[in-house]
């Protein structure tokens, strides 16, 4: 979830009522405003992702507001607008974009701070890292519209990066600047890059990369022109949404920009808007209680909608264009509850009468337990993912087909474990320290391939180190144990790794190989840094309980 | 003073040795390990039955290099065969077979011998006498253990000096008995059933043991403390009427995120925050009507009257294989299956996350998923049922907050109360969304939570590192104790 910053300063100066901080903080936690950290003057919060609007402290101001009874108003737009044209060369790259203008605007530091955190947790979230959606801000007065939105070759592209002092060509951007190096992968295969310019040929961004230098937006600045490019036209025409309005609220109005395709016209900013037909079952359904529709009115309110018209039982409710979250109905009621407050929703343990009961697997691991602690094991639990080398090659087991991660964060965990005899001479290869003998066992899943098929099964291993052990040692416990579970086995001798040739067997339970036992041979020991010798067994469960 | 029965074996198993011995012999006698000699040898010492005296043993053992001329032959001995065919060699030649270290070697040995020197002018070695060289079979008889004669030891300090051996001390305890035990006459060690069967018990005094001298150590067979908690975790829930269920650890993105309603592009889908896999094939394991729905229901909200995300759902990022992320595609798988109410699932099981590695992260983990589905259930029901689970597990407060999850709306997020710690943030929670029970086929309401319940472990355990739920501490395990508790 997204976590921002803010100033509780700033906050009340958009918020420009009269407002206590403990107020403040109180009512965060009920707009889904997760309170970090308080530190002098400013705030850390964790946002839900879903709310856009709550990404920077204009529009936590506008929450506020409007939960303590302040209607909320789109501004008329400014008569006219600007004029952007797109070339037909974006189509395959980054097809499509929407703008603008804000004019009169006051910005000291505080609010560039905020417009750029909401830029930056916007990308994070809706905009998929800048590939679905990426943002532009610009100070107006230094570009000449109308705007051209084109590609070009990198080596054509040429322009001082934000932030930079020389002119750079399109490869240099994603090569030596920080935001070429972080969100290069997006454009770095196309044979043209995105520019978007004015009428002068100056440059205003290279989108989703980096803006110019010569447009950045200052504490002078009076007026903005804000762009969105992206890969998907619904996503960047409510992110505008919610940067319009949220811009909005530190004062200042807005223009139009028409976005000219080669066969359509589009008018942005869209700030449209949403309708949903809300039942009152629903709500009451799904919060078990018992409201009637002026409450209801009265909660939507409280959270920023309007009820448009009530018919029998149904409320056709607007939400502000803001709202880009609001999918079904459903979503209402939360936002209802959220007007309630949770705390005032009466817990109730459902009555609902059912029989508790746990998978058979689940009784069956109890019983064998039992029956390994009555031998003196001691249990122990490992990871079911673990390195190859200690599934594969320390153990001189044969090479195999593993469940094994594209992404591991580290060596130690790259492969679903497919038994557990390794795990466990693994686990006594970090005890060679402690007294012996050494009595342990692990019961658990495994996870192995079978025609590109990952399959679970349950195994059991048991392990004895001593000072000296015998093949007998381990047998004996394998006999006991099946006995105690009312199994006869018979042993079938077994020539393979990681056991010493003549000293291991098969387990045999009607007539299918269900287990082996045996001594560990010393090239294994000696692999896994074990100075005692092993006898250890691995059955699996499967095989003859389920 | 009485001595207890180890000490008494200790002092026999000593006598039969001859009243002198060392540790190794006598734990072989004993048949215990080592590490239990010294103790008990201490305590008989301290009663004045025993002296010890540490015997500190010199020998050489051989250094690689050493290992590797008893293999190839000393420098010299290489050379003095060659020697021996052609009287003088080429330098150069030499060159191909010897290292310049193994050549200088070769050629002090040489000189200082008079053996065979180097002719300067020619750079040839010449042979000057046939005596061949001894150092080798010095260094076959160390690496056997073999004893050296008088001439031969005057040679070692040579072989050290060329790093081909190098000295080697143990340490030895001398056990001497010096101080018999005094036993009441006639004396028998061990009551045993001959004595009992015979009736010469009557004839016989026991003598008495140090009663308060500490045993042998036992290690006993015990239960897995996490498990045991997870066990107890699983008691609760099925007294409260609760199911147990399970599902696969590697799911297709379809089960763990498309029919939860997780766009598909959503933040959390990403290689940052899932495990994909590679060796197992790209399927969903589902059937085609059900893709369809959730396809659906993506796009453009299907038959459930939401907005649905709207972009183009593809078969092929729903097919990649992936380590489950959580256990909600249990219940949802479970759901399918079980579609008449009432139902009350839990699944307590493993999930899989990247994740930067410490204290408080670890990329496996336990989750503990409940879910109740039934017609006229409600978000009041949630919140009773936690509170009452919360309960039960000894946390007497319990706050929720709102909060957001894709699949479930409204979304909640509670906080427990702990003595010691404060609140603490323990599970995600919500009503399922219309999204994602109407594909499944279920037409009543569904609650679900989340418990992240390594987190309930660690507190309960008193541990405050995450990896230590899976310790490899052998000692740990051995030493936890039990706590039972006061009901």
């Amino acid at each position: 979830m997204p976590k921002i910053s803010i100033s509780i300063n700033d906050l009340k100066k958009i918020l420009k009522m009269n407002i206590s901080n403990e107020k403040i903080i109180d009512v965060l936690p009920r707009l889904k405003c997760e309170i970090e950290e308080i530190i002098g003057d400013r705030i850390t919060l964790e946002i839900t992702s879903d709310r856009a609007d709550f990404f920077s402290s204009e529009g936590i101001a506008r929450g506020i507001r409007i939960y303590y009874g302040n209607k909320w108003k789109l501004k008329d737009p400014l008569p006219g607008s600007i004029k952007l044209f797109v070339d037909s060369s974006v189509e395959s790259i980054r097809p499509y974009i929407v703008g603008a203008v804000i004019r009169n605007i006051e910005l000291d530091e505080e609010a560039i701070v905020q417009i750029m955190q909401l830029q930056e947790k916007i990308h994070n979230t809706y905009g998929s890292n800048r590939r679905k959606a990426s943002i532009g801000v610009y100070d107006l007065d230094k570009i000449s519209p109308p705007i051209y939105y084109s590609a070009f070759h990198p080596n054509d592209i040429k322009f001082i990066p934000l932030g930079y002092s020389e002119v750079m060509n399109g490869y240099d951007i994603l090569n030596k600047t920080n935001k070429g190096i972080e969100y290069g992968w997006i454009i770095k295969d196309k044979e043209k890059f995105p520019l978007l310019y004015d009428s002068n040929n100056v440059v205003l961004s290279m989108p989703p990369i980096i803006n110019s230098e010569n447009t950045k937006v200052t504490t002078n600045t009076k007026n903005l022109f804000i762009d969105i490019t992206g890969t998907d036209e619904n996503t960047i025409n409510i992110c505008l949404n919610v940067i319009v309005t949220s811009v909005l609220e530190r004062g200042g109005d807005f223009q139009y920009v028409d976005v000219y395709y080669k066969n359509k016209l589009e008018r942005t900013p869209k700030l449209e808007y949403t309708t949903t037909s809300l039942k009152l079952s629903t709500i009451n359904n799904s919060l078990g209680i018992n409201i009637n529709l002026n409450d209801i009115t009265y909660l939507l309110n409280k959270m920023g909608h309007e009820v448009k018209e009530i018919k029998d039982n149904e409320i056709i409710v607007i939400s502000p264009p803001y709202r880009v979250d609001i999918l079904h109905e459903i979503d209402l009621v939360e936002d209802i509850a959220m007007a309630i407050g949770l705390e005032n929703i009466k817990p109730e343990v459902p009555k609902i009468i059912t029989i508790g009961k746990l998978l058979r697997e689940s009784k069956v691991r109890r019983i064998i337990r039992d029956i390994m602690i009555g031998m003196g094991f001691q249990e122990v639990i490992t990871y079911m993912l673990s390195s190859k080398s200690v599934m594969e090659d320390k153990p001189l087991l044969e090479k195999r087909e593993f469940v094994e991660l594209i992404n591991p964060v580290s060596s130690e965990y790259e492969v679903l474990r497919d038994c557990l005899l390794p795990k466990l001479l693994q686990f006594l290869s970090y005890n060679t320290h402690e007294p012996y003998p050494q009595k342990i066992f692990e019961y658990g899943d495994v996870v192995y391939v079978e025609n590109g098929v990952a399959k679970i099964s349950t195994h059991l291993a048991a392990a004895i180190s001593d000072y000296k052990v015998s093949y007998e040692d381990i047998q004996a416990v394998v006999v006991a144990l099946f006995k105690a579970i009312s199994k006869n086995i018979s042993f079938k001798p077994y020539n393979k790794p990681p056991f010493i040739e003549g000293r291991a067997a098969e387990i045999i339970l009607d007539g299918k190989s269900i287990g082996i036992v045996g001594e560990i041979s010393p090239r294994v020991l000696v692999n896994f840094g074990l100075e005692f010798p092993v006898g250890i067994f691995e059955c699996d469960i499967n095989k003859f309980i389920f | 003073m009485a001595l207890s029965q180890s000490e008494i074996r200790f002092i026999e198993a000593l006598k039969e040795l001859g009243g002198k011995s060392d540790a190794e012999s006598l734990s072989k006698k004993l048949n215990e390990p080592i590490s239990s000699i010294f103790p008990i040898s201490k305590l008989l010492e301290e009663k004045g039955h025993i002296i010890t005296k540490e015997l500190i043993k010199e020998s050489y053992e051989l250094t690689e290099e050493g290992k590797n001329c008893l293999i190839n032959g000393l420098p010299e001995t290489r050379i003095y065969k060659m020697l021996i065919s052609s009287e003088s060699i080429d330098l150069e030649y030499i060159k191909k077979f010897l290292n310049e270290k193994e050549i200088a070697a070769a050629i002090g040995w040489g000189k200082q011998t008079g053996v065979f020197e180097i002719d300067k002018t020619s750079k040839r070695i010449i042979l000057k006498k046939k005596e061949p060289p001894v150092l080798d079979s010095i260094l076959k008889k160390l690496s056997e253990g073999e004893s050296l004669t008088s001439d031969e030891l005057n040679k070692i300090s040579e072989l050290e000096k060329r790093g081909l051996i190098k000295k080697k001390i143990t340490k030895s305890l001398i056990i001497e008995l010096i101080k018999d035990y005094i036993p009441s006459y006639p004396v028998i060690k061990v009551l045993t059933s001959d004595i009992i069967k015979s009736g010469k018990w009557k004839e016989i005094s026991i003598p008495p043991y140090d009663v308060t001298a500490s045993p042998p150590v036992i290690f006993i067979g015990k239960k897995h403390p996490y498990l045991e908690f997870l066990e107890e975790v699983k008691e609760i829930l099925i007294s409260m009427g609760f199911e147990e269920a399970k599902g696969p650890y590697v799911e297709s993105e379809f089960w763990n995120f498309d029919i939860l309603f997780q766009a598909q592009d959503h933040p959390a889908r990403t290689i940052h925050d899932n495990f994909q896999v590679k060796g197992v094939l790209p399927i969903i394991d589902a059937p085609e009507e059900l893709i369809l729905n959730v396809k659906n229901i993506h796009e453009n909200g299907g038959s459930t009257g939401s907005r649905g995300w709207r972009y183009n759902w593809s078969r092929e990022i729903a097919s990649r294989p992936i380590l489950r992320s959580q256990t909600t595609a249990v219940s949802v798988r479970f759901l399918y299956k079980n579609k008449t109410p009432p139902i009350k699932m839990f699944c307590l099981s493993k999930v899989f996350r990247p994740d930067v590695i410490d204290s408080k992260h670890m990329v496996e983990f336990c989750q503990l998923e409940g879910i109740i589905g039934d017609y006229g259930i409600n978000i009041r029901h949630l919140l009773g049922i936690l509170t009452e689970f919360a309960n039960q597990l000894g946390f007497k407060e319990i706050k929720f907050k709102p909060s957001y999850f894709p699949f479930t709306e409204p979304s909640i997020e509670a906080y427990v109360r702990h003595p010691k710690l404060g609140w603490i943030e323990c599970l995600g929670a919500g009503l399922f969304r219309p999204e994602v029970t109407k594909p499944l086929g279920i037409d009543f309401p569904v609650i679900a939570w989340a418990f992240g319940i390594d987190r309930l472990a660690m507190i309960k355990l008193g541990i405050d590192d995450i990896r230590e739920l899976h310790t490899y501490n052998l000692k740990k395990l051995r030493e936890w104790g039990y706590e039972i508790a006061k009901d």
